[in-house]
C-alpha cells in the first residue's frame, strides 16, 4: 500500500535519513525502530510531506506522491501523530475527535450559510462516529475534559483518537507509548493490534518500547545514523547481533 | 451553542424595543453606534477568536466600505444608496481575497505588522488621491437609504436603528453559520494547532482566506452603515482609533465567543460616553480598565462565562 524507496534527507551536510526502502502492506503492523536521532521522525515527516525529501520517492498505491503537502496526504488516507503531543488544547476530548473528522463533514464553502439536510446526516454520524472512537481508545468516561487537562497518558491516547477521527487507510503514529507506564502501555498494544481490519488498513509505528513494538508488528524496520540496519520479523530482529550492537554497543 | 443564540436573538429584540420607545436622539445614536460597533467586533472576532491570527489593519476593510458607500453614492456617480451598502460589503471582501492571498501565507508578528501596512496605505491613499476621494477634506452630504423614507417612523435616527438591527442580524447569522459549520471548525482546528489540521486533511491556506474574505464583508458592512449614518466619509476612517476601538471591544467581550462582541461593544460605547466627563483623562482611564481585563480575565467577559457555565457554550450536543 505504501511504498518508500531510496528515501534520503539531508539539512547541510547531516544526512539524516539515507537511502530507506520499506513497504506497509495492506492490514499489516510495520514498524520502524532504531536508537534517537537514527532518522525515524524524520521518515515521517518525509512520507507526510511535512518535509521535502533530497531523493527518493514515496508511493502510495502504486502512484507517486513524493513530496504532496500534508493534508493532500491525508486527505488520500494517510494519517499520523506527532513525536510531541499535539491535541486541540482548548477542546473537549470529544470534540477533538469531532474536529478530526474534517475530510467526513467537509462541505463546499458556500453551504456553510445554507446547510441542508445532508450536512445534518453528516454532522449525526460525526457525532455517533465521534462517540464510538473516544469509547475505543477508553477515554469514554473523558469526553467532556478539556484536553489541556488531560493527563499525558490520556492525551496520547486522545492523539491516537483524532487520528481515527480523520478515517485513514494508513495509521502513523509517532511514539505512540512515550509517557505511558507499563500498564497503560500493554492496554495501548492491545489497542493497535485491534485496529488493522476494522478501522485502519494498516499501520505504520515508530517507538521505542520494545515489548510493545515486539508484541504488535508484523514486520520491522530498524534504523542507524539514517540508514537501513535491518528489516524481518519481530522474531529475526530479536536475534539480530547487528541490532544489539546498536542499542547496546559493541561487546568487550 | 443555544444560550449564544439565544443571547443574539435576545440582544437584537431588546435593540428593536429601544429603538421603538426611546425618544431621545442621544440615546438612539449610542444604540446605533453600539450596532456599528457590533458588526465590525463581530467581523474582527472570526479571525482574531476562530482563525486565532491578529490582524492589525482589520480598519482597511471598514474603511473601503465607508469609501465605497462615498464614491458609488455620490452625484457625480450616482448610484442609490441602498444599492451600495451590500456593493460596499462586496468591495471589501474583494480586498479581503487581495489582501488575504499575500497576507495569510505569513503568521503571527509578520501577519500583524503586513496587515497594519495595508490599512496605512489605504488611508495615505484616501488622503492624498484627491480626485477621487477629496482628500483629506473627506467626501461630505453622503445620503441615506430611500428604503428609509418609505414609512414617517423611518425618518431620522429611529431609521439608522432599524437599518442596524437589520445589517447586525445579517452580520449574527453570518457568525453564527460560520462558526457552527464545518468550515468553522475547521478554522477552530488551525487556531488550536496547526500541524493536527494539517494532518487531519485541513488545508490551512484555504480556510483562513475564506474566514479572511467573509470577515471583511462583515467589516465593510459596518462601514458602509457608518457613512450613511454620520453622512461623511474622511480618511480618518482607515485611522488607529477604529482599531484600537475594535480590538479593544473583542478583548474586553471576549475572543472566541459570539455573544463577546456584542458584550464588548455595549460595555465600550457605554464607557465612552460615561468617560466623557473626564475629557482628556478617559483615554487613560479606559487603558487601566483594559489593562485590568486583560490581566484578570484574559478571555474576556464571556469567556469568563463559558468557563463558568461551560455547558451552554458546547458546540456539539450530546449524543
Amino acid at each position: 500500500m505504501l511504498e518508500v524507496k531510496g528515501l534520503s534527507k539531508s539539512f547541510g551536510g547531516i544526512h539524516a535519513v539515507q537511502d530507506i526502502d520499506f513497504t506497509v502492506p495492506e492490514g499489516q503492523i510495520v514498524s520502524l525502530i532504531g536508537p534517537n536521532g537514527a532518522g525515524k521522525t524524520t521518515c515521517f515527516n518525509l512520507i507526510t510531506g511535512f518535509y521535502r525529501p533530497t531523493r527518493g520517492q514515496v508511493l502510495w498505491d502504486g502512484a507517486e506522491v513524493t513530496a504532496s503537502r500534508p493534508c493532500r496526504m491525508a486527505q488520500k488516507g494517510v494519517i499520523r501523530t506527532f513525536q510531541k503531543t499535539n491535541v486541540l488544547r482548548s477542546l473537549t476530548a470529544f470534540e477533538n475527535i469531532v474536529h478530526a473528522h474534517y475530510l467526513r463533514g467537509r462541505t463546499p464553502l458556500w453551504r456553510t450559510f445554507w446547510p441542508d439536510a445532508r450536512v445534518a446526516a453528516a454532522e449525526a454520524e460525526i457525532a455517533e462516529s465521534s462517540t464510538a472512537i473516544l469509547e475505543l481508545v477508553g477515554l469514554g468516561r473523558r469526553r467532556d475534559v478539556e484536553a489541556s487537562a488531560l493527563s499525558c497518558g490520556e492525551l496520547r491516547l486522545l492523539e491516537v483518537g483524532v487520528a481515527l477521527g480523520a478515517k485513514p487507510r494508513l495509521l502513523m503514529l509517532d511514539e505512540p507509548a512515550a509517557g505511558l507506564n507499563t500498564r497503560e502501555a500493554e492496554g495501548l498494544a492491545d489497542l493497535l493490534s485491534g485496529l488493522p481490519g476494522k478501522w485502519v488498513e494498516s499501520l505504520l509505528l515508530v517507538e521505542h518500547n520494545m515489548n510493545l513494538i515486539m508484541r504488535v508488528s508484523d514486520h520491522v524496520v530498524v534504523m542507524n545514523f539514517g540508514k537501513k540496519l535491518a528489516a524481518g520479523t519481530p522474531a529475526q530482529i530479536q536475534a539480530n547481533p547487528e541490532v544489539l550492537e546498536a542499542y547496546m554497543g559493541k561487546a568487550a | 451553542m443555544k444560550f449564544e443564540r439565544n443571547f443574539l436573538t435576545g440582544f437584537l429584540l431588546l435593540a428593536a424595543l429601544l429603538g421603538v420607545f426611546i425618544q431621545s436622539d442621544y440615546l438612539l445614536h449610542i444604540l446605533t453606534l453600539v450596532l456599528i460597533y457590533a458588526i465590525l467586533a463581530s467581523s474582527l472576532n472570526l479571525i482574531v477568536g476562530y482563525v486565532g491570527e491578529f490582524p492589525l489593519g482589520h480598519v482597511a476593510f471598514f474603511g473601503l466600505g465607508a469609501y465605497t458607500v462615498a464614491i458609488l453614492g455620490a452625484p457625480e456617480v450616482g448610484m442609490p444608496i441602498t444599492l451600495t451598502i451590500p456593493l460596499a460589503a462586496f468591495v471589501a471582501a474583494a480586498f479581503g481575497w487581495l489582501i488575504g492571498r499575500i497576507t495569510l501565507r505569513l503568521n503571527g508578528p509578520f501577519f500583524v505588522i503586513v496587515t497594519l501596512a495595508f490599512a496605512e496605505v489605504l488611508r495615505l491613499l484616501a488622503t492624498n488621491w484627491v480626485s477621487l476621494t477629496n482628500g483629506p477634506m473627506g467626501i461630505a452630504g453622503i445620503g441615506h437609504p430611500a428604503v428609509l423614507d418609505m414609512a414617517p417612523w423611518l425618518q431620522g435616527k429611529r431609521g439608522f436603528v432599524a437599518m442596524g438591527i437589520v445589517l447586525a442580524a445579517l452580520t449574527f447569522f453570518i457568525a453564527y453559520r460560520l462558526v457552527h459549520s464545518s468550515a468553522g471548525r475547521a478554522a477552530v482546528t488551525l487556531r488550536e494547532n496547526n500541524y493536527v489540521a494539517q494532518s487531519v486533511g485541513i488545508d490551512p491556506f484555504r480556510y483562513s482566506m475564506f474566514v479572511f474574505i467573509v470577515a471583511a464583508f462583515l467589516a465593510g458592512l459596518a462601514g458602509a452603515y457608518y457613512a450613511t449614518y454620520i453622512s461623511f466619509v474622511g480618511p480618518e476612517v482607515f485611522g488607529f482609533p477604529f482599531t484600537a476601538t475594535m480590538i479593544i471591544i473583542v478583548l474586553l467581550g471576549g475572543k472566541g465567543t459570539l455573544s463577546g462582541p456584542v458584550v464588548g461593544a455595549i460595555a465600550v460605547t457605554l464607557l465612552e460616553e460615561y468617560l466623557r466627563e473626564f475629557k482628556e483623562l478617559r483615554l487613560s482611564l479606559f487603558g487601566i480598565i483594559v489593562m485590568a481585563v486583560v490581566l484578570f480575565a484574559p478571555d474576556g467577559v464571556m469567556g469568563y462565562v463559558r468557563h463558568r457555565f461551560q455547558s451552554l457554550f458546547r458546540r456539539t450536543s450530546h449524543a
